[in-house]
């Protein structure tokens, strides 16, 4: 069967003497996202997860609070037909996080480790990795995709689908982190996000404000945490 | 070549075995960069903050807003906000923005561009794969937010002796290319006899604007996707990958290697690179 999500090529080896070489490459696929039957955006995603990204991105923009605003479904085509309920009403997303949750260092370390060992980015370097987990120690979803963007809604997604309490999770992700990734997690409530790499500086002002611990260039024993330290264990 | 400023010093605490210290990191500057086009908003880019105008001009030329610097009638920056107006004034591109847009992954949002509208190529240019890896290291050693932080990508517009024409840092590597693409149209440069080096992936909309400005080469750090692959091929875009160059450190996010001998893969077009 035809993969979905790489697509084998030709490539000229200019070391060896311009001979041909074959490698597997990272497939891009348009999805398109409708509700109530009007275009609302389409996005270049890798063609797993459909259905979690569609939830996750709808939750992180915070089009919904839940998924019980969510009547209908349906992926055809790479289409999403979303219905939302008749008594739907946009809602205004917080401005805070509010969670007494608390992470310890050796579980960030873990965590971040996690996202960080993908069998997809050894072989094409193309793609980010976000996980989710619970109390920082119990993974819900390690999600990948070739946006960091796209790789978090779909770890969300998922956890959306298995009724996670986010405000009890760390969010980790690979490559930098820019402030939309920290308005993502603010909308769903997560309070803590870790990378190996670092945040710019709109991110950790956004982070700083929303009360969630940014935490970055984790790399063996070490981090720096740049905005919250309070809710390290 | 410009040089702005684009990262700060900010105060974390540096945590290792248990024990918390206060430590300075510098990280790169993001700041949202509204553009309005006849007088409404058009979108609204996180980026960092230097060639506002090359900015604004680049992205509108990217997005198939603008097709060449005629179509502007003035260009202002105000307060780090883009106000452009066009020789038709009666053009607003508001709801197509608002309702059309791509996610695209770098993260950004644009609008849609029809890749149908794209155009061959023209150029005879031939460059030697040995000027490419010069280039490379060349980008690498002006990167230095790059070598600072490692949050940010970096692209630059060679000639065909491997001297920069410009070189640009941003937190984004679409806002890389739209930076270097409106300096080219500010500056009426001729495209077809350049060619750029990038550390950002090939992905789709990366490889339609590189085709619209009809810079005939490009060379990156990294992958490429099947989708940017495709129109490249369309366009007659040379694309070479994974160009690794001994010194130049590979920062992965999974590891730090440092190549042991020069080596790329070409993707496509490869009649326009020479072996020796």
């Amino acid at each position: 069967m035809e993969s979905k999500i790489l697509e084998q090529i030709e490539y000229t080896r200019v070391d060896g003497g311009g001979r041909k070489a074959a490698e597997r490459i990272i497939k891009e696929t348009a999805l398109s996202i409708r509700i109530g039957g009007k275009h609302y955006t389409t996005a270049m995603i890798l063609a797993v997860m459909e259905r979690e990204f569609v939830l996750g991105h709808l939750l992180t923009q915070g089009v919904i609070k839940s998924a019980r605003e969510i009547r209908s479904l349906t992926i055809r085509n790479y289409v999403a037909e979303v219905a939302l309920i008749d008594t739907y009403k946009k809602q205004r997303v917080g401005r805070k996080v509010s969670s007494k949750f608390k992470v310890k260092q050796n579980d960030i370390i873990n965590c971040v480790r996690a996202v960080n060992k993908s069998d997809l980015f050894s072989e094409t370097e193309a793609v980010h990795c976000a996980g989710l987990f619970i109390n920082g120690s119990e993974p819900v979803c390690i999600a990948e995709d070739l946006g960091r963007h796209n790789a978090l809604d779909k770890a969300i997604g998922y956890g959306l689908l298995h009724n996670v309490d986010f405000t009890n999770t760390i969010v980790t992700v690979t490559g930098k982190q820019p402030s939309e990734m920290i308005v993502k997690c603010r909308n769903v409530n997560i309070p803590v996000i870790a990378t190996r790499s670092v945040p710019t500086t709109l991110a950790i002002e956004t982070a700083e404000k929303a009360g969630i611990t940014l935490i970055g260039l984790v790399r063996g024993k070490d981090m720096v945490v740049f905005t919250h330290p309070e809710k390290i264990a | 070549m410009a040089s702005v400023k684009s990262s700060r010093k900010l105060s974390g605490w540096q945590y290792s075995a248990g024990r918390a210290a206060p430590f300075k990191a510098d990280v790169a500057i993001e700041q949202e960069f509204p553009i309005f086009v006849n007088g409404k908003q058009l979108v609204i880019p996180s980026i960092t903050p230097n060639l506002l105008k090359e900015f604004a001009m680049g992205y509108l030329f990217g997005q198939g807003i603008i097709n060449s610097l005629e179509e502007v009638a003035s260009l202002e920056i105000l307060n780090n906000t883009a106000h452009v107006t066009l020789k038709d004034r009666r053009k607003t591109l508001t709801d197509a923005a608002k309702t059309n847009y791509r996610i695209v992954s770098g993260g950004g949002k644009s609008i849609y561009f029809p890749e149908a509208d794209l155009s061959e190529i023209k150029s005879d240019l031939v460059i030697s794969k040995r000027t490419l890896f010069s280039a490379m290291n060349q980008l690498f050693k002006n990167a230095l937010l790059y070598s600072e932080t490692e949050g940010v990508h970096a692209t630059g517009l060679f000639n065909t002796r491997a001297s920069p024409v410009c070189i640009v840092e941003d937190i984004g590597r679409h806002n890389t290319l739209d930076k270097i693409i409106g300096y080219t149209l500010l500056h009426k440069i001729d495209c077809s006899r350049l060619f750029l080096v990038s550390t950002g992936r090939m992905a789709s909309e990366m490889v339609t604007k590189i085709c619209r400005s009809g810079i005939p080469v490009v060379a990156t750090r990294t992958a490429v996707t099947n989708k940017g692959l495709e129109t490249a091929k369309k366009c007659g875009l040379t694309i070479a990958g994974f160009v690794r160059t001994i010194g130049s450190k590979a920062i992965t996010d999974a590891s730090a290697r440092t190549p042991k001998k020069n080596s790329m893969k070409i993707y496509c077009g490869a009649e326009r690179v020479r072996s020796a």
